[in-house]
């Protein structure tokens, strides 16, 4: 794990602690007001999931209303990592998470956000320790494709966000 | 290069917007040209890959002479172009392509 995935990890870690998150569903919503973040739907151009505008008084986020709950789930909480990581550091006012933002024109530096805020949402909406109890409590088997559905519903995040955070962790399957 | 995923993206924007005019919901539109509410969407969203023949009973039923008005331009559709409706956003040094609505939003809340 590189430091920035260090950092992005101990980040959320600490936001789960601080109030007193132990269970899934992760209610990205109210720990967005929590944190004095506004959120909104609305239906924004397909190929952006989200954005956030930081103010001083309240910063906002909004998301876009025509993308699967899940999804907008995982944007919210992306968008809470730029609020937690990069906001102050860059001085940005605005943040939109934009589809091909990877390969029309973006700095490096930028890429390296996008990652950080990513690690940030997967560590948020499926923090490791929640996870590895949910799998050892409910006796999982993580080869059984119903079995991973079963859990993907229960931390509300996709199945394909769940496969990846899964094999990341090392946890599942072997082959 | 083109660039299939605008492609359908911006055919089912064009669909979309004529729809709106012709005052159809996306059911109704759905039962003239023999499809359900949910393809309708995934076209719109270009989830979808709409076929020829779906292209045809959609310009049966908004009037149209052939199905050329609800294609877009090939310059609109070729990989890197900016699509003709994308706007600037400029925060600090920062500056950010997006989409028409995307713009709207933005606007609102600075």
């Amino acid at each position: 794990m590189n430091d920035a995935t260090q950092q992005a990890t101990e980040t959320a870690k600490k936001l789960l602690k601080q109030f007193q998150i132990t269970k899934p569903p992760i209610n990205v919503e109210s720990l967005a007001t929590k944190l004095k973040i506004n959120i909104e739907h609305e239906e924004l151009d397909d190929d952006v999931s989200g954005f956030l505008i930081i103010k001083k008084d309240k910063s906002t986020i909004v998301v876009n209303s025509c993308h699967p709950s899940n999804r907008q789930r995982f944007t919210i909480a992306h968008e809470i990592g730029h609020f937690m990581l990069h906001a102050k550091i860059s001085g940005k006012e605005i943040f939109v998470d934009k589809k091909y933002n990877r390969d029309l024109n973006s700095s490096t530096g930028e890429i390296e956000e996008e990652k950080q805020a990513n690690q940030f949402a997967a560590e948020l909406l499926m923090p490791e320790k929640i996870l590895r109890k949910e799998i050892e409590d409910s006796d999982i088997d993580l080869v059984d494709d119903t079995a991973t559905f079963v859990l993907a519903k229960k931390f509300q995040v996709s199945e394909q966000a769940l496969g990846y955070r899964l094999a990341k962790l090392d946890l599942g399957l072997e082959d | 290069m083109i660039d299939d995923d605008k492609l359908y993206l911006l055919i089912g924007k064009n669909i979309k917007s004529i729809r709106n005019t012709r005052d159809l919901n996306q059911n109704q539109f759905g039962d003239q040209i023999g499809l359900n509410r949910t393809s309708v969407t995934n076209i719109e969203h270009g989830k979808q890959r709409v076929t020829v023949e779906t292209l045809y009973r959609i310009s049966e039923c908004f009037g149209l002479d052939g199905i050329s008005g609800l294609l877009p331009s090939l310059k609109d559709v070729q990989k890197n172009s900016a699509i003709s409706e994308q706007k600037e956003i400029t925060s600090g040094s920062d500056t950010k392509i997006v989409g028409e609505k995307t713009f709207l939003a933005i606007q609102r809340r600075r």
